[in-house]
């Protein structure tokens, strides 16, 4: 399975998606999101092994809690490349602008 | 799945003269000055990086490595950055009125998968629409 397809698989779930924007908040233990969400710790915690394998999500030991956090680096399949760096340059090349002006004086 | 790469092409016409718009995008103190902070060199085959701070999900570095060298007119070099490598080549073309016409073109940009967005969007996912501002935001902090 593509990179890509594990991510849309991952995010069609809607108890999934409420997950991942609750940790986009900050990391969060399964204790911590059970409540929240009105489904079982279990439950809880075989959606955060979907993220995880995903690579949208990441987790850290602390004695016996683990705690779970967004990885922003998982969503880049759903970067659109040529956007993002259309962006970029126009910005750099606007400086580029400056630069050689100033090269004058 | 196809194999065929994207790539972006752009073109900016400068009220400069090529040999100072070379300068501009070949010597390290000034490519700092409006690209990023580099060590570049100019010989081919060289290896060297961009470099700016770091953000969430980005080290802030970009791996490059010269491959085309041609004074005044051509400027190519590979430019691997967030696991994507791609090569940016840039062209100077003297204009009538002394300046530059630049043309920047990057290839190799990875096809666009069947079914996917062509750009993320919350509403498309049938998110609410704070989760797709947060994912947006996460989205421009990859930047």
């Amino acid at each position: 399975m593509h990179a890509e397809d594990r991510v849309f698989r991952a995010f069609a779930d809607p108890s999934r998606r409420a997950i991942f924007e609750r940790l986009t908040h900050g990391e969060a233990a399964v204790r911590d999101l059970t409540p929240r969400f009105g489904i079982s710790q279990p439950a809880v915690s075989q959606h955060l092994a979907v993220l995880r394998e995903a690579g949208l999500v990441r987790e850290r030991r602390d004695g016996r809690l683990v705690y779970y956090s967004v990885e922003p680096k998982g969503l880049r399949p759903l970067v659109d490349w040529i956007a993002h760096y259309q962006g970029f340059w126009v910005d750099r090349i606007d400086r580029l602008r400056a630069l050689l002006t100033e090269m004058d004086e | 799945m196809t194999t065929e790469t994207r790539s972006l092409t752009m073109e900016f016409d400068l009220p400069h003269a090529p040999a100072k718009v070379w300068r501009a995008l070949t010597e390290p103190e000034l490519v700092g000055k409006w690209l990023m902070t580099t060590d570049m060199k100019l010989a081919l085959g060289q290896p060297f990086t961009f470099k700016m701070q770091a953000q969430p999900g980005w080290d802030g570095v970009v791996h490059c490595e010269m491959k085309e060298i041609e004074p005044h007119k051509r400027l190519r070099y590979t430019w691997g950055s967030m696991g994507l490598e791609t090569v940016v080549t840039w062209t100077l073309a003297p204009t009538s009125k002394g300046g530059t016409l630049l043309r920047l073109e990057q290839s190799g940009f990875p096809p666009r998968q069947p079914g996917q967005p062509p750009f993320f969007e919350g509403a498309k996912m049938g998110w609410e629409n704070n989760v797709g501002k947060r994912m947006t935001q996460l989205l421009s902090e990859l930047a």
